[in-house]
């Protein structure tokens, strides 16, 4: 497989603070990867960064540019939806179709159109003050969706979008839009909605990623276990990365401990991402959590 | 060249108010003051008198020299009683008060075209960062470069176009008036105000006077952009204050006046176009001069630095 987006040692400060330390993963072709982290991890600041929209330290290489230096090459194949709406107020739904068609050479306009009957948007003289927040993004991500591209790249898309849409979203994303062609990166702190659409996981906190895994990895690596109550101490002797109280039981998550070991302990599970996400987020808050 | 078309058009849509709709209500006031004149002295057989200091804008390109008594207008005399005496006037003598009268109707445009122009060099690179909308703007497939030179060309081609058609209406409307109102008086109409109305020379003047004023105060216009495109608040404070140190520095450090003329000429030359007496002729030799190669290469330099500033600007 190609690789699409290539990091090594991206950092990015902020006058003082560091937003990015040292961050490296690769991207590769037809992957479906999610930015997960708690917010101010760094996520917004990650995908800024490779599509040229802010400087930064280190080396970037996205589909072969350095951002920096050739954004509007890069953007000939990268599309990108902003966790807020970032389309001008003034801009008419028209407008919008107009410029996009007339920029993106790419762009479809009759795909975009079709994508804008199924929202509530109807009258294309509206302008973007007049419409929703939910309308914004809806015209936003009809606009981004109709662009043919390698990599798009999804900042929060669906935040402050009600939840029948978001799945609504969601399920085009993954069956009209996503060809195994193309790549997608979507960054956000609700783990649960995307878990199932993803085929790669990166999780950032405080300017570091703290897991780079494909999805059908992490079996292999993370196992959850549900501890009867006389097993915990023997179970807390193999230690756990993460321990949680479950009716009784315990919930241990384990890393890296060979899953024919765990057996005697209890139930084995493949731990949820948003279990992994809170035990490897608390631990990398307090690295001594995890041993006790 | 689509992409150019669509970006400029982009401009457009954003300022349609300030590109469109303000010199076509100016225009249409205009036009309803003008027949408010006409009807007046046609019904009421008023003599207002319109001052002649309207040569604010376009006086070195018309022979200023004599201070003339025909540049104080008696409105009668176009568009009234006194049209059979204004027909019996020198040539001369009734091309300068005709002179006067397409200035006065064309001009309330120019300060506004100004403002117009300034106001939209200082937010073209600071509202887009403002309002986060750089983001979207910025991830399509558009240069900073190209970003920079639409606008650019907006300000100093489009909107001044649009002003000069308004421009051009408003004179039309007045030479139709004048040949539709002497039709009532038995004058020559085509001597008294057709042949010195100088219709056509006067348009391809006033272009040629714009283009040589967008040129020559390209440095000053690059200047604004260039802050538009660094500033993280209040550009017009930058706009104006920078030059002013400029100007202090130099007059405590040096003796000389160099900084401050340059300044001064290319952002209100009033001093260069007294200057222009000799028309066309005089503004060629101005472009050739080594003053003005020194205001390109500044101008390209700023604009150089704002297409630099484009590309590492975030929002703010």
């Amino acid at each position: 497989m190609s690789i699409v987006v290539q990091a090594q040692g991206v950092s990015k400060h902020y006058g003082g603070f560091a937003a990015l330390k040292d961050i490296n993963f690769t991207i590769q072709k037809g992957s479906i990867v999610g930015l997960i982290g708690p917010n101010g991890a760094g996520k917004t600041t990650t995908l800024k960064a490779l599509l040229g929209l802010t400087d930064f330290e280190g080396q970037l290489n996205v589909l072969g540019h350095d951002p920096r230096t050739g954004r509007h090459h890069v953007m000939e194949n990268v599309c990108f939806v902003a966790d807020v709406g970032i389309l001008p107020r003034w801009l008419s739904v028209g407008e919008a179709l107009d410029y996009v068609e007339g920029v993106h050479p790419r762009f479809n306009r009759q795909k975009a159109e079709a994508l804008l009957a199924e929202t509530n948007i109807r009258n294309y003289r509206q302008k973007v003050k007049q419409l929703s927040k939910g309308m914004v993004t809806q015209l936003h991500l009809a606009l981004v969706m109709a662009i043919d591209v390698e990599l798009l790249v999804l900042d929060e898309p669906t935040l402050g979008l009600d939840i029948l849409y978001r799945k609504a979203f969601y399920d085009r994303l993954l069956n009209d839009y996503f060809d195994h062609e193309t790549s997608i990166i979507i960054s956000t702190h609700q783990v649960e909605e995307i878990e199932s659409l993803l085929s790669h996981l990166l999780f950032i906190d405080q300017g570091r990623i703290v897991l780079d895994s494909a999805m059908d990895e992490l079996a292999n690596v993370f196992t959850e276990v549900w501890v009867e109550a006389d097993q915990v101490a023997a179970a807390e002797a193999l230690k756990p990365i993460h321990v949680r109280d479950l009716l009784g039981r315990k919930s241990m998550i384990f890393e890296g401990v060979n899953p024919a070991s765990l057996a005697s302990l209890g139930e084995l599970h493949v731990p949820s991402v948003a279990d992994l996400f809170v035990a490897k987020l608390q631990r990398n808050q307090d690295p001594q959590r995890g041993q006790s | 060249m689509n992409m150019l078309a669509i970006l400029l058009k982009r401009e457009f849509w954003e300022h349609r108010k300030t590109f469109f709709y303000l010199p076509l209500i100016i225009l249409a006031l205009l036009t309803f003051f003008l027949i408010a004149v006409v009807g007046s002295v046609q019904i009421a057989g008023s003599d207002i008198i319109v001052s002649g200091s309207v040569q604010i804008n376009e006086e070195g390109l018309h022979h200023r020299s004599e201070t003339n008594e025909y540049s104080n207008m008696p409105v009668n005399a176009l568009f009234g009683e006194q049209i059979s005496q204004f027909a019996l006037l020198a040539e001369d003598q009734r091309e300068r008060m005709l002179n006067s009268a397409y200035l006065l109707i064309a001009t309330p445009l120019v300060p506004v075209l100004w403002v117009v122009v300034f106001m939209y060099f200082l937010t073209c690179l600071y509202d887009e960062r403002k309002d986060r909308s750089i983001l979207f703007w910025k991830s399509m497939p558009v240069s900073d470069a190209m970003t920079v030179i639409a606008k650019l060309l907006t300000g100093l081609v489009v909107v001044p176009a649009i002003y000069f058609m308004a421009m051009m209406l408003l004179q039309l409307i007045l030479f139709l008036t004048t040949v539709v109102v002497a039709l009532g008086y038995s004058v020559d109409t085509w001597q008294t105000f057709v042949a010195p109305a100088h219709i056509m020379t006067r348009w391809l003047q006033m272009t040629a006077f714009f283009l040589f004023l967008a040129s020559w105060c390209l440095p000053f216009f690059a200047w604004i952009i260039f802050v538009s495109s660094w500033a993280r608040s209040v550009p017009l404070a930058w706009v104006i204050g920078i030059p002013i140190v400029l100007v202090m520095l130099e007059a405590l450090f040096t003796q000389g006046e160099w900084v401050r003329a340059f300044i001064k000429e290319h952002s209100f030359p009033g001093g260069l176009i007294t200057r222009l007496s000799g028309g066309v002729s005089d503004m060629f030799q101005q472009l050739l001069s080594i003053e003005f190669l020194v205001s390109l290469v500044l101008a390209a330099l700023l604009l150089y630095g704002a297409v630099y500033f484009r590309g590492k600007a975030d929002e703010l």
